[in-house]
């Protein structure tokens, strides 16, 4: 049990768009502790992304906007300081690593200078000093050619060199938190092992904790400790990553497990959920995920279930395991 | 129509009525439209009535805007003089698309030669500067409302071919074309169905754009003495008439001068709103 | 009887550098000599990451691109005669579906439209009720419903777009698709549904499939015989099951290997890493095109291309070892 870095609490993120209010989160709860991993798994719409952008406090507004819950970074809620207090966490006590690279990096700009740009904003070092540490870093993250690579422009990389570089810029202020949203969807399957193997690495060395995001199950229980599913807009599930995998208790869990062909088993036809993720602006009542789960009941339709602990550490947001 | 589609135009047609400047503009293409149409019945005389006992008769409660020269009345002759205009804007617009936008799509989809050719063709025609095209057919051509509007036409075509290109080379790149192509679909089909039908936004557009040019232009060679032959009643004639009475009776160049204005305004500030709400593309 | 059989199939791009007289500097061998055949009822799974052509292999195969070399024959017919003499009725046996479902349907057109153009095109209704009857039906058997028939595209979500080109692609009774990433771009859950649609029109009908996909576990899931390609060429051949227990080329089993499985403690990931990344399909590694990342390389690697030989009864296999 090691000590709380981050802990969220009923985060609810709304956007106000010409069709509508889109209820992206929902009250979103959970926490990370200091040199730990969490996962948080969900397919497209269940609020993944969001939920990190709004960590990060980067949510456009408009449309969006922070409705309510606290966000706790090391006891401070991140959501009562001022823009520039915040500035000074985003990047150097919490960074992020996107999706796709190219499109966080400037490519006119040489990624020696962008990394050294990020490590100058934060600290006060000299230019020989600071690219003294961009140096280090890049030859941390495996790039190979250091000297050389420092001065060439993003789209001289491949993307999973891409990708090291951003890790590079994310790492080189030894941020106690590292946001990654989905850092190896974009990336073919052998670059993507090469990436995860280097995080994992990395987040040992630094001790850092790192949120990690992603749709892939199987990313997610190679890398996380700790995961979280979330469903159309709350965490619906929550446990260490053996109790998630190995004993599934919320029914879209166990769908989501099984709708996956997997490698070590054969099966003619996948387990289907039926119908498809709901619209956030008018979401169903109560429970959301009630129009499709197997279980759902009369109370089902008509009160949310909030996450209750049925075992050690494994929570459940379902009316089925709620009792008592 | 399906709730959706008409979901799809209410959302458009939000997005431009949040431009107040472009709704304005609306309105009064709307307004320009409607006179037009109703025109006798709103005339209050016969534009082509004279009555010498009024030349130049001041503004008053029988005649709103006066009377000219000939002691017609002001308002009725800017009233028909929009439906002399619309006329001329749809005639010459309808030539325009159909030979522009064919030659457009043609070059945009087949590319190699055949645009080469097509796009040499519609720079000589642009060579010719302003109005100088437009006129040089009419003096080929002799002045009257039918040549008016070839004249016009073909002046405006190169415009619309640029445009309907353009918009077809980005269109051709989509996946839905190269699936098109899968289930057998002929080139003829592919364009009709597919590559314009996806090209319209910037048409229209440059159709209502194109608008305010083609009115300018029928007043310039209205007013040059080219265009709709007196007395048929063209704003731009009526302008041209009117110069030498400006000391006497200045209304009789100012209410007609100021229609064009206000007709090439409206339609500019609709096309500019028109353009700003179709670019935001719905979720497309 | 094989309804597909393609014969060194290669596709090249020409580059061409320079602002005023563009000249061809070089070729990008996206598709360098692939030779497999598709039986029916059978699917052929096609898997490889970015740069190794799969993609390239359905489109040119299909003829959406033309081919640099090669041979397809379609029932034992030559694809070049036929589609001199016969191009309707190929292109209506012959069908694909895209990856990207957001793309691959016209905007503007809709659902009903979408679905029944081939009827239309190859004249198989005669009427416009008959028209509407066989769309209707084949809505329904990709499981959509009939209010969905005066729609756009715009309307649905990614899983259900998806299965408005499925009936796009189905409706013409074709004997044989391409399958070009088709769940690549769904979430989980819709991908379960999509491709158990898929698999079951497969048995109702009797059809051919070439699957073309980057993740090896759909690709087992769905067929009967794999190939893996990488950089332009197949680097192994073989039955699924035989693939899958005993793959033997030193990429297959690094990919294999590198999958992060939905186990929780999967294993650590560093020792299944590959090392390197994927070559430009401009400038392939000489020789074995994988010898500059692979595990086992020697020197005869770096000069000799593998041949694709039968290592086991119907395993093919291009290395040296």
């Amino acid at each position: 049990m090691g000590k709380e870095l981050l802990r969220v609490e009923g985060l609810t993120t709304h956007f106000y768009t010409e069709e509508g209010v889109v209820k992206a989160l929902d009250g979103v709860t959970f926490s990370i502790e200091e040199g730990e991993i969490m996962g948080l798994v969900g397919e497209t719409g269940c609020g993944k992304s969001v939920t990190a952008t709004s960590i990060m406090r980067l949510i456009p507004s408009p449309p969006g906007r922070i409705v309510s819950g606290r966000i706790l970074f090391e006891g401070k809620n991140l959501l009562e300081l001022s823009e520039s207090e915040m500035r000074g966490v985003r990047g150097k006590e919490i960074a992020m690593i996107f999706q796709d690279p190219m499109s966080s990096l400037n490519p006119v700009l040489r990624v020696g200078f962008q990394v050294l740009e990020a490590i100058m904003t934060h600290s006060r070092v000299t230019f020989q000093e600071g690219m003294r540490r961009v140096k280090e870093i890049f030859g941390r993250v495996n790039i190979p050619d250091v000297d050389e690579s420092v001065n060439k422009y993003p789209h001289q990389f491949s993307g999973g060199m891409r990708q090291r570089v951003m890790i590079a810029m994310a790492l080189s202020m030894q941020p106690k938190l590292l946001i990654a949203d989905e850092p190896t969807t974009a990336l073919d399957v052998s670059i993507q092992a090469q990436i995860l193997s280097l995080i994992k690495r990395l987040q040992r060395e630094f001790s850092t904790s790192v949120l990690l995001i992603s749709h892939d199950l199987g990313v997610i229980a190679t890398m996380a400790q700790k995961v979280g599913v979330m469903y159309a807009g709350s965490i619906i599930e929550y446990g260490s990553v053996e109790e998630i995998f190995n004993n599934p208790l919320h029914p879209y869990t166990k769908g989501l497990l099984n709708a996956i062909p997997r490698l070590d088993s054969d099966r003619e036809w996948l387990e289907v959920i039926p119908g498809s993720v709901p619209n956030l602006i008018y979401p169903p009542s109560g429970c959301r995920f009630h129009p499709r789960c197997p279980l759902a009941r009369e109370e089902c339709v008509q009160e949310k279930p909030s996450l209750v602990e049925v075992e050690r550490g494994h929570m459940v947001a379902c009316h089925e395991y709620n009792r008592g | 129509m399906s709730e959706r589609k008409r979901t799809h135009l209410r959302i458009i047609w939000l997005r431009l009525k949040r431009n107040k400047i472009a709704v304005v503009g609306f309105f009064i293409v709307l307004l320009y439209v409607v006179v037009a149409a109703f025109a006798p019945y709103i005339a209050p005389y016969d534009p082509y009535k004279q009555d010498l006992s009024k030349s130049f008769a001041p503004m008053s409660w029988e005649h709103p805007l006066g009377c000219d020269e000939f002691g017609r009345d002001l308002l009725s002759r800017i009233i028909y003089g929009a439906r002399v205009s619309i006329t001329i804007q749809i005639g010459s617009i309808v030539i325009a698309l159909l030979i522009g936008v064919f030659l457009g799509a043609v070059g945009g989809y087949y590319g190699g030669r055949l645009d080469e050719v097509i796009m040499r063709l519609m720079d000589i025609l642009l060579a010719f500067p302003g109005m100088l095209l437009a006129l040089a057919i009419i003096s080929m051509l002799g002045p009257s409302l039918r040549n008016l509007i070839i004249a016009i036409g073909i002046y405006s075509i190169p415009q619309f071919a640029r445009i309907t290109r353009g918009a077809v080379i980005a269109v051709k790149e989509n996946e839905y074309i190269k699936a098109a192509r899968a289930i057998g679909e002929k080139d003829s089909s592919i364009i009709m169905l597919y590559v314009l039908p996806n090209a319209l936004s910037p048409i229209i557009v440059q159709t209502t754009l194109r608008m305010a040019t083609v009115l300018l232009t029928a007043a310039g060679l209205g007013f040059l003495g080219l265009g709709v032959q007196p007395p048929t009643p063209e704003w731009g004639a009526m302008l041209s008439n009117a110069r030498m009475y400006l000391r006497v009776a200045p209304g009789v160049a100012f209410f007609p001068g100021f229609a064009i204005m206000l007709v090439v305004l409206g339609f500019n500030l609709f096309g500019d709103g028109l353009q700003d709400a179709l670019n935001p593309r719905l979720k497309e | 009887m094989s309804i597909i059989e393609v014969n060194d199939l290669k596709k090249y791009f020409p580059v061409d550098r320079g602002i005023l007289f563009s000249k061809v500097v070089g070729y990008v061998r996206a598709v360098d000599g692939v030779s497999f055949s598709i039986s029916e009822g059978q699917t052929l799974g096609l898997v490889g990451e970015s740069g190794s052509g799969k993609s390239t292999a359905g489109l040119t195969l299909l003829n959406l691109l033309s081919p640099t070399g090669g041979e397809v024959y379609f029932k034992g017919k030559p694809l070049r005669a036929l589609l001199e003499s016969e191009e309707s009725v190929f292109r209506q046996k012959a069908q694909i579906v895209f990856q990207d479902p957001f793309s691959s349907l016209n905007p503007r057109m809709i659902v009903k439209d979408i679905i029944g153009r081939p009827l239309r095109i190859h004249g198989i209704a005669k009427s416009e009720k008959e028209i509407t009857e066989r769309v209707l039906r084949m809505l329904q058997e990709v499981g959509l419903k009939e209010e969905h028939l005066s729609r756009y595209p715009h309307e649905f979500s990614g899983g259900q777009r998806q299965r408005i080109a499925i009936a796009r692609a189905f409706i013409s009774d074709p004997e044989f698709i391409v399958l070009d990433e088709p769940t690549s771009a769904l979430d989980v859950s819709v991908q379960a549904q999509i491709l158990n649609l898929l698999k079951a029109l497969q048995r109702d009908r009797g059809l051919a499939y070439l699957f073309i996909s980057h993740d090896l576990s759909v690709i087992k899931h769905m067929s009967h015989k794999v190939a893996v390609m990488y950089l332009g060429k197949i680097v192994e051949y073989a039955d699924k099951e035989e693939l899958f227990s005993n793959p033997m080329h030193p990429y297959t089993v690094a990919l294999l290997n590198s999958i992060p499985q939905p186990v929780a403690g999967g294993g650590e990931i560093e020792d299944k890493v590959i090392k390197g990344d994927i070559p430009s399909p401009m400038n392939p590694p000489v020789g074995c095109r994988f010898h500059t990342r692979c595990p086992v390389a020697k020197d005869v690697c770096a000069t000799q291309e593998p041949e694709l030989r039968e290592v086991k009864k119907g395993h093919f296999v291009a290395c040296h070892f």
